[in-house]
């Protein structure tokens, strides 16, 4: 939807080229409403389509403390938890120090690691690289922010970027904040384009060309800024996918039933709140009587008469007949409520691929809360990592392109390695795979290095054998006590 | 008998005599010491007029024994000069700099210090070949210009932060969306009322 004149522009939504990847935009908009906590909206419309319209407002309360999507991303997006090692064949040890110091003080590592939330949450993530006054600078732009294109060459990634913002500009005397589109496009090397244009509706010739005014001048053709190894102009942004091998860019709708899970466990959860609030206990009445005492209270007419331990209620009769005393049973029973409710989430996390061994089992709470195993975080972590690894090393050699320009340095502007954390394996685990490695060994199917390797998936088997001259050489000059020997 | 007493005539006399005396040689005295003064006044300052002129003869002597002392060292210098250029240091600041190195030896052994004749005779052919002209050395590489950082964007000019994932409805939103936007959007916005 375009130039919506609503004055709030921080809630518009934000105009970009080509209306038919608005679905496509919409979608991951709402992704990223539940992931960062902006989604009440999104929950007051599906109780309103689940439940008739007068339940829907009987309910008043809405529960958000339950988001599935939110708490299965955090525990997935673990990959930049501790730094990764930044390496070069060609660099000699420390020769990259000032590199990593540069990328630490840009953040990088916490940039990426909210990208990776974005990524496993809404598929699709961007990080953009840029040389500011203070040097390096990293930034997470989400999906839905952008309009992108590719060359049938390679249709995953983006040769032209259409990014929304918001800027504050000078119109008239008067500065406002306006929605600018920074439009970069590569597709023709020999003339690169890097323009911000005001938007005029869906259509970027239309737009007002204000490139002078924000950037500082023609940054287009021969003065296009991002340029990787001094001959290769190149688009300043990365584009991370969740799934590699895909033939598009954007595979924005695959796991949406997670998003369709989230919004009905929280429209079930805001019902349970309103059955635990007014149907978990009995009704009581009295048929042809009236309780001596009884006060009206409050503009709701409640009647209500003071008791304890030791009164005694006085009944008098209507009608002079015989008086009847009531009670209803509670009019739901709020445990097996809940247990429906947490039948109903596990079956949409099954139908996620996630299976109820994937999950923690540790006492009443594991009914309760999503926990993840080691193991299964290590596995899908595992099958994200090549996507990421590939982003990460576009990343890096962005910055260091723009870090040789800039600064002076000479830095490869390619082949960076990089090594990431593992997640601990926990006692069962290293048990279960220290009996493997022994089998093996006995068996004459694995050899040391393997079960190196194995430990260590990052390495290369040279890397492997020298770690194990090390450690014999080590044991040779410092010989453990209790008759280990180096042998 | 009166009570008054009485001073005898003679005695009287006597003492007007002694004062009378007295006054002409104060009177005396006073003009002696006016002259005296006058005497002492005089002296002074011819006694000043005397000190100038044998202080000026002092700066006289001092500016004699300084030009003393430079026609020394001007003809000490000359004979250094001319030695050297008889071994052949035609270089006027090669010359000075083996002066200066002189000087410094003086400083530094005090009495001991060697006559610049003595100095120059030890020291001629150490300092002849230390300070010959070795081989041309090779002209410091030219620093290559390091090429200009090349102009970067003001990517962030006047940004503001990316603001959360608006609703599909925000208040307001139809109410006031021109004619022009509600012509060109209308099928999608009844479209997302069929929910």
């Amino acid at each position: 939807m375009n130039n919506l004149t609503d004055p709030r522009i921080q809630q518009q939504r934000p105009p970009l080229p080509d209306p038919g990847d608005e679905a496509r935009r919409e979608h991951s908009r709402q992704r990223r409403r539940i992931l960062e906590g902006w989604w009440r909206q999104d929950l007051d419309d599906r109780i309103g389509s689940f439940f008739s319209q007068d339940t829907a407002a009987r309910l008043g309360f809405r529960d958000l403390s339950r988001n599935p999507l939110r708490a299965l991303v955090d525990q997935l997006s673990k990959l930049y938890a501790e730094a990764p090692t930044v390496e070069h064949q060609a660099v000699a040890e420390g020769g990259l120090d000032d590199f990593r110091q540069q990328l630490r003080a840009a953040e990088l590592w916490s940039v990426l690691g909210r990208n990776q939330r974005q990524v496993v949450g809404m598929r699709e993530g961007l990080v953009r690289v840029a040389w500011t006054d203070s040097g390096l600078q990293f930034r997470v732009v989400p999906s839905d922010m952008v309009w992108a294109s590719a060359t049938p060459d390679r249709p995953a990634d983006p040769a032209v970027v259409v990014e929304a913002r918001i800027r504050t500009l000078e119109r008239n005397g008067k500065r406002e904040a306006r929605w600018t589109w920074d439009v970069l496009d590569v597709r023709d090397p020999q003339e690169p384009s890097y323009k911000v244009i005001e938007p005029n509706g869906p259509d970027p010739s239309k737009g007002t060309d204000i490139s002078a005014e924000v950037l500082g001048g023609s940054f287009s053709g021969g003065e296009y800024p991002y340029i990787l190894g001094g001959t290769d102009p190149t688009l300043p942004f990365v584009l991370y996918h969740a799934e590699g091998g895909g033939s598009g860019l954007w595979d924005a709708f695959t796991g949406a039933e997670m998003v369709d899970l989230t919004l009905t466990v929280a429209a079930l959860n805001s019902f349970l709140c309103y059955a635990i609030r007014d149907a978990s206990h009995p009704i009581r009445g009295l048929s042809g009587g009236s309780i001596r005492g009884v006060n009206v209270k409050g503009q709701s007419a409640r009647r209500e008469v003071p008791n304890d331990p030791t009164s005694m209620l006085m009944i008098d009769s209507d009608t002079g007949g015989p008086v009847q005393a009531l009670q209803w049973a509670a009019g739901c029973d709020p445990e097996r409520l809940q247990m429906a409710i947490q039948s109903y989430e596990h079956g949409g996390l099954i139908a996620a691929g996630i299976s109820p061994a994937d999950l923690q089992q540790s006492g009443q709470a594991s009914g309760y809360a999503i926990s993840l195993k080691r193991e299964f975080i290590r596995e899908r972590t595992r099958a994200m990592m090549p996507q990421f690894e590939d982003g990460d090393r576009r990343v890096l050699a962005l910055a260091a392109s723009l870090s040789n320009a800039m600064a002076g340095t000479s830095l490869p502007e390619d082949g960076y390695n990089l090594r990431y954390s593992q997640i601990a394996l926990t006692t069962e685990e290293r048990k279960a795979r220290l009996e493997e490695a022994q089998a093996g060994i006995a068996l004459g199917t694995r050899s040391i290095v393997d079960v190196i390797l194995a430990e260590n998936p990052g390495w290369t088997r040279e890397e492997a054998a020298s770690y194990l001259e090390r450690v014999r050489q080590e044991r040779a000059l410092y010989p453990a006590a209790g008759g280990v020997t180096s042998e | 008998m009166s009570d008054v007493p009485m001073i005898p005539e003679e005695r009287f006399k006597a003492e007007v005599e002694k004062r009378k005396a007295a006054e002409a040689q104060r009177k005396t005295l006073t003009e002696q010491l006016a002259e005296l003064q006058a005497s002492i006044k005089a002296t002074t300052k011819e006694r000043d007029q005397f000190a100038a002129q044998v202080e000026g003869i002092g700066d006289l002597r001092a500016e004699l024994d300084k030009a003393r002392t430079d026609l020394t060292n001007s003809n000490s210098t000359s004979t250094a000069h001319i030695s050297m250029l008889e071994a052949g240091v035609t270089k006027g600041s090669v010359r000075d700099f083996a002066l200066f190195q002189h000087q410094q030896h003086v400083k530094a052994e005090g009495d001991k210090a060697q006559a610049w004749g003595d100095w120059w005779e030890a020291n001629r052919e150490g300092m002849i070949a230390d300070l010959a002209p070795g081989q041309a050395t090779a002209p410091a590489p030219e620093v290559a210009a390091q090429p200009a950082a090349p102009a970067q964007p003001m990517a962030n000019n006047g940004a503001q932060p990316t603001p959360p994932a608006p609703q599909t409805y925000t208040p307001g939103q139809y109410a006031q969306m021109s004619a022009a936007d509600w012509s060109a959007q209308k099928a999608d916005i009844l479209a997302s009322l069929k929910y």
